[in-house]
């Protein structure tokens, strides 16, 4: 579930990643991430592994 | 968040005072009447001083502010007094403000303690923040946490447009670099797009990390990266300065259109004015033909250039040739290498008959001959490309003609500059400048300004195309170089996601930006033109790049900020921060001090309107002194409609509330 408290935002995010579901998961976990006071480093690469990790699932047909 | 109730003790010209603002009708709309002096401010200082630490309203404490002066403690002086003869070694001070919000119920409280015998702060302040939960148990947070509660719901960078001063709107109007950035952050804060302005900055973060760990797996990607970095970081620069020269120039333009409208106005300097003006534009005109026939002269050099400095070494060849070319002194085409092929043999290669001694003795003396004439030879094969390079028939008159073209634009713009000097001379005479306004007096360094900087952007321009090239091959460079090296592979992998991410994150920061701003505009024309009494007037707002307003005439379409009441511009401002408020959506209070002290008597019940319908949405709360609070207000904002009213009363340096009973 987003955790970006702005909706205009997390409409936005989703309009420009429509065909690209592991961008959009990642865009909106690290914008949603803005929202709290979690340090972003950690998040943020986190996210960019799961996001490989998804990638190349998909690219070798998982 | 809404405040339900304020409570102070001892700050200022409070002793104990509690406000309630309970909602009891449709419109959260409060009432505080006070005379001058009484405490209206200082009850806006108080809610500051408990959220933020600080008084903004007191003067001195505003930028704009001409002077900063002594001023009392902030512990009410009765207090203080009867500390003092009670022994006691400190007086408290302190704020406390309930809020609610859909979240639940908090409470914001700022305590002191002022030393009787030095007057001054014992300790710290204590800041503590008491958050109540729906659904679950109370939070208590104190010092910097309890900053960053205020900061999450109330972010002090945008506490103008919560907290709205009408004696204070060069704080919404003003030009300043720092206004301006103000006022661009606050909407940015509001709108959300600092989030989003934030995740962009923390990706390119990231990838600048990745592309340290390449470098440092590939010592030329080492190389590479440093010059791309920089590159980019130069064409940032350029790129901002640029901007800002732009928005300097619509400035000063929008300025200047303002002062023509005051000095057309007077129909003595009308003409004077428009010549003056239609030579600036020829002005201008001629200064691009020049910047045209500088650049032919540059090409013209660069023709001739070469040319002209070998010329005399050109023109001695060709003579040392010619009088070579006279004397015969030039050898017939002979096959060298059948020469010495034959003497090599002793037999001549044509007939095969082998050459006699003394023959082969001749024959070599000849080669030498030859030989040594080979330089001369040479220079017959060049002799007609000397010819073309001395060819400088046109050079003269050319170079006459380009220079002429100069000397003329230069003295056109030069005998406008004289026509417009006199013209200006006529219009300060005639123009009878006693009470207008600063920006035309200032008309002419606004000009100047504007030239000036219309001159560095081109300079910038043309140099940030040539930065743009050098940083994409350098892109290019660094891409090829990162396709190559195997080792690189995961981290390219990255980089490339991220490129993307931070693509769409910009795209959409672009989209929310442009976005609000139309909105914005929408919002503050529509609400001023509620607000406004003269209908027919002002017919668009425009935000520029950094928010700031802009006013258009309705039917001559100029800017005309500079040229309205402080009434009209008191009512702008406060359109533009009730339209922030509504555009962003963002759920808090509007306290208004003082909201109608420009505005006349019968312009007022049409203001008192506007305002109720849009405390239908949120809580205003509005101090007015009594002159303020007039019939045509009180027929507006009356029990029933209104949730509360206070009166305040002084005397002996306190200040109470006076009943809570609206005495309207």
């Amino acid at each position: 579930m987003s955790e970006i408290k702005n909706k205009t935002i997390e409409d936005k995010l989703k309009a420009a990643t429509m065909n690209d579901a592991v961008m959009q998961d990642f865009l909106l976990a690290v914008v949603g991430n803005e929202y709290k006071t979690i340090q972003y480093s950690r998040v943020y690469n986190n996210e960019l592994d799961k996001a490989l990790k998804m990638l190349e699932g998909e690219v070798n047909g998982v | 968040m809404r405040f339900s109730e304020i409570t102070i003790h001892n700050f200022r010209q409070y002793r104990d005072v509690h406000f309630d603002f309970p909602k009891t009708t449709s419109c959260d709309m409060h009432i505080i009447e006070a005379s001058n002096g009484v405490g209206k401010t200082n009850l806006m200082n108080s809610v500051n001083w408990c959220l933020y630490g600080d008084e903004p309203h007191l003067s001195g404490n505003n930028e704009f502010d001409a002077h900063t002066g002594d001023r009392l403690s902030i512990c009410n002086l009765a207090a203080f007094q009867e500390a003092k003869s009670n022994g006691e070694s400190a007086c408290p001070v302190f704020v406390e403000i309930k809020g609610e919000n859909d979240e639940g119920l908090f409470v914001f409280k700022r305590t002191v303690y002022i030393n009787v015998q030095t007057y001054t702060q014992a300790g710290a302040d204590e800041f503590e923040v008491r958050k109540f939960p729906v659904n679950s148990d109370m939070e208590l947070h104190t010092g910097k946490d309890g900053e960053l509660i205020v900061d999450q719901y109330m972010p002090k960078k945008i506490r103008e447009y919560f907290y709205f001063d009408g004696e204070r709107l060069l704080n919404y109007l003003t030009n300043t670099e720092s206004t301006v950035s103000k006022i661009r952050d606050s909407v940015y804060e509001i709108a959300g797009v600092n989030f989003i302005n934030r995740s962009g900055e923390h990706l390119v973060e990231l990838k600048k990390g990745f592309q340290k760990k390449l470098s440092a797996l590939s010592p030329d990607l080492n190389k590479i990266t440093k010059a791309l970095n920089d590159a980019d970081a130069e064409v940032a620069t350029d790129e901002l300065t640029i901007d800002y020269l732009t928005s300097q120039i619509k400035e000063a333009e929008a300025a200047i259109a303002e002062a023509n409208e005051i000095i057309n106005g007077r129909e003595n300097t009308r003409d004077a004015n428009e010549q003056y003006n239609n030579n600036r534009r020829i002005i201008e005109h001629h200064k691009k033909s020049l910047e045209d026939a500088k650049a032919n002269l540059v090409e013209f050099v660069k023709r001739y250039f070469l040319r002209l400095m070998l010329y005399r070494y050109n023109k001695s060849t060709l003579d040392y040739i010619e009088e070579r070319e006279a004397q015969n002194a030039i050898n017939p085409e002979v096959n060298v290498s059948a020469i010495k092929d034959s003497l090599d043999r002793h037999e001549c290669r044509l007939c095969g008959q082998s050459i006699p001694h003394d023959i082969e003795d001749e024959l070599r003396k000849l080669l030498v001959r030859y030989e040594s004439n080979v330089s001369l030879q040479t220079l017959i094969g060049i002799k007609s490309d000397i010819k073309r390079s001395l060819d400088i028939k046109g050079y003269e008159e050319e170079k006459e003609k380009l220079f002429n073209r100069i000397r003329e634009i230069e003295d056109e713009i030069t005998a406008l500059q004289d026509k417009n000097d006199e013209l200006w001379r006529i219009i300060e005479r005639d123009g009878d400048l006693v009470g207008l306004d600063i920006a035309f007096r200032s008309k002419k360094e606004l000009e100047d300004r504007k030239d000036k900087d219309i001159e560095k952007k081109g300079k910038y321009k043309v140099t940030l195309e040539e930065k743009r090239k050098k940083a994409q091959n350098l892109r290019d460079e660094y891409n090829r170089a990162l396709n190559e090296d195997k080792k690189c592979d995961e981290l390219r992998k990255k980089n490339a996601f991220l490129d993307r991410a931070i693509s769409i994150v910009e795209g959409v920061k672009k989209e929310i930006i442009d976005d609000i701003k139309a909105q914005m505009q929408d919002e503050t024309m529509s609400i001023f033109d509620e607000l406004i009494w003269k209908k027919d007037t002002y017919g668009r707002v425009e935000l520029d790049d950094n928010f700031r307003l802009h006013l258009f005439h309705k039917r001559t379409g100029q800017s005309c900020l500079y040229t309205c009441s402080a009434a009209e511009k008191e009512l702008l401002a406060l359109s533009f921060t009730i339209a922030l408020h509504n555009v962003s959506g963002y759920d808090n209070l509007l306290f208004i001090d003082t909201p109608v002290g420009r505005v006349s008597d019968v312009n007022r019940e049409n203001f008192a309107k506007v305002l109720l319908e849009v405390s239908q949405g949120k809580q205003i709360i509005m101090a007015f002194t009594p002159s303020e609070y007039s019939d045509e207000i009180k027929s507006v904002l009356c029990k029933p409609v209104i949730s509360s009213y206070n009166r305040l009363t002084y005397g002996e340096d306190v200040t109470t509330i006076n009943g809570g009973t609206y005495n309207g």
